[in-house]
């Protein structure tokens, strides 16, 4: 193929999903305020000093402001009201405790804050609050971290807590880029280096053994890049499970291929899965797995490349290990009407036995379907219950097989709200955010 | 008003200079944030706020680099990701499925090429989309990506390769 040739394919493969947005020139100018003064810039040896005392005052604000402002129970300005919806992810639960994240919007609203409830979502305590992009937030009894990250440049923001999620402390952040962590539990964890700076087909695997205060690079992953949306709130490319015997098998998630390490990320093979008759051919896109003891649960999506972009189209198939991932099989079928309309579908799994999903459609934009629906299963696929007209649940969380929480949109401006139930999905009750003790 | 002339003003506070500047970049704007981020609306949100940043730091635009082009792409180019990164839903997300009006013949190359495009990092994607598609010269591919323009070229030549095995290179054109 000549260069000429793939510059216009290239070109074609992009224009090809192109949509028309008319009027937006307009629309863009005019919502300037024009009358806003410019952001000064300062001088580099003032901008020096300047940096000095505003890294001074963060550090002090980082460490007084949490429990001064939980204390006074007081909000931070743009936390909470005015005009802006406030935006929320579901954390972690963990026990009796549910954590949510206020998450602040950049350039509007300034930071965000982590909520804790210990009575079932009747009140909640603000307990801390943090900038950058939230990414995640794993718990482990009582320890546990949460952890941002900075845009442009990568920067990994992540605090510990070792009483349950009551106070937090920074942990000094490593000096290469973040572009994904997983935590396996208080002491083990893995973040995956890059940036949109970062050279190509080298990102490389860090590992951390003693809680995140220093960490080792062990490898590099796969040349075979996820789709960007793995890179997300709650989400992770690379995970690391524990065997019976104690050893470590890490889990890579490519664009259609999911890999494994067992050598602590040093090499990585491809994951044999054979897919089922029905949907032989089809493309698929795989998820982490997740494991109870030596049993795991590993949600793949498949799609018809040459059909229609639809619910009849897709199926999504749950297969099953019982040698800690070495193998997987039996891949059972999601319930009809909960294959991936359009691209989404949302899974929650409680064990290898306890699983749920949900079926949205969020095709241009936050367009949420209006009758969406929750299933479930007791028995790792084999049976399932569907609820349906549930409220429109985005994601869910489960501490036991009937007690959980979820992030659902409501209202023409799909509004963000967290439900709880106590019945394993069948009713669901608005929790009120705003309830301080 | 040349060029240098409109940036001095925009940089000043002119908001008819600014206004000049700005139009003729927010369809290019909007292709490069479609192209990274697939939905519309979050595209529209992208370039507006790559419209509110660019006024409010007006002050930044440096009249003797001759263009706001990389600028304000690298705005846009950093809301993309921002906007990818903070999805508050746990997903799958399929590729976009092919378009059936596609010849036979094509079906294949394309089809190919659109799902070595989609398994790209998001930087590569990006890079693809300045220099292909905006038609954006190497250096300024580089400014909008913060690399040099060595590190462009070169990177640019590694895409191409390992998007299409067999073959060679591309040849770069500054």
């Amino acid at each position: 193929m000549t260069d000429e040739r793939l510059a216009v394919e290239i070109r074609d493969a992009f224009d090809s999903r192109h949509v028309p947005s008319p009027g937006l020139e307009n629309k863009v100018v005019s919502a300037i305020p024009w009358d806003g003064p410019p952001h000064r810039t300062a001088s580099v040896p003032r901008l020096a000093g300047a940096f000095a005392a505003t890294l001074t005052l963060l550090i002090v604000a980082a460490l007084v402001a949490p429990s001064f402002l939980s204390w006074l129970n007081v909000q931070i300005p743009g936390i909470t009201g005015g005009p802006q919806t406030p935006a929320y992810s579901l954390a972690a639960v963990n026990g009796q405790s549910v954590f949510v994240v206020q998450r602040g919007i950049p350039g509007q609203v300034a930071g965000n804050a982590l909520l804790q409830s210990s009575d079932g979502g009747r009140t909640w305590s603000d307990r801390l609050h943090f900038v950058g992009v939230y990414d995640g937030m794993q718990v482990f009894g009582t320890d546990g971290f949460i952890w941002a990250i900075d845009i442009p440049n990568y920067v990994l923001t992540l605090y510990r807590t070792a009483d349950s999620g009551s106070s937090w402390t920074a942990v000094p952040a490593p000096i290469f880029p973040v572009d994904d962590v997983f935590f396996l539990d208080a002491s083990h964890g893995w973040v995956v280096s890059g940036s949109p700076q970062t050279g190509l087909g080298s990102e490389p695997l860090y590992e951390t053994s003693d809680g995140a205060a220093t960490w080792n690079r062990v490898g590099t992953l796969p040349q075979q890049a996820p789709m960007s949306r793995v890179f997300g709130v709650g989400t992770h490319r690379v995970t690391f499970s524990r065997q019976v015997d104690g050893s470590l098998r890490g889990w890579d998630i490519g664009a259609a291929q999911l890999y494994t390490t067992t050598d602590g990320g040093g090499s990585w093979q491809p994951v044999a899965i054979s897919a089922p008759a029905a949907v032989a051919g089809w493309t698929l896109t795989p998820t982490q797995p997740a494991f109870s003891g030596q049993e795991g649960i590993l949600p793949i999506a498949y799609r018809d490349p040459t059909g229609p972009d639809n619910a009849t189209a897709n199926r999504i198939y749950l297969y099953v290990s019982r040698d800690g991932g070495s193998t997987w099989s039996d891949p059972q079928p999601a319930p009809a009407g909960f294959a991936p309309v359009g691209d989404i579908v949302s899974t929650s799994i409680l064990d290898s036995k306890h699983i749920w999903l949900t079926s949205l459609s969020l095709s241009g934009g936050d367009n949420v379907q209006a009758k969406p629906a929750v299933a479930r299963t007791s028995d790792g696929g084999l049976s399932w219950t569907v609820v349906r007209n549930t409220p429109r649940i985005l994601v869910m969380t489960f501490a036991d097989p009937t007690h959980g929480y979820a992030l659902d949109v409501s209202g023409p401006d799909n509004t963000n709200g967290i439900l709880r139930t106590s019945d394993a999905g069948t009713t669901w009750q608005r929790v009120d955010l705003s309830v301080k003790p | 008003m040349d060029e240098l002339g409109l940036l001095d003003q925009a940089r000043l506070g002119d908001r008819r200079a600014f206004e000049d500047i700005l139009r003729p970049l927010v369809e290019p704007a909007y292709r490069l944030a479609l192209a990274m981020l697939r939905e519309r609306e979050a595209a529209e949100d992208a370039v507006q706020e790559m419209a509110l940043k660019g006024w409010r730091h007006r002050r930044r635009i440096r009249p003797e680099l001759g263009t706001v082009r990389p600028w304000l792409l690298a705005i846009v180019a950093n809301e993309c990701r921002m906007a990818l990164r903070a999805r508050w839903w746990s997903v799958l997300r399929f590729a976009e499925p092919p378009d059936r009006a596609i010849a036979e013949r094509d079906l294949a190359t394309r089809f190919d090429l659109r799902q070595a495009i989609d398994r790209l990092p998001y930087r590569d994607r990006l890079l693809l989309h300045l220099y292909f598609v905006l038609d954006l010269p190497i250096s300024e591919v580089a400014q909008v990506l913060g690399i040099s323009a060595g590190a462009a070229k070169s990177r640019l030549h590694r895409v191409t390769r390992r998007m299409r095995p067999g073959l060679d290179s591309v040849e770069v054109v500054p």
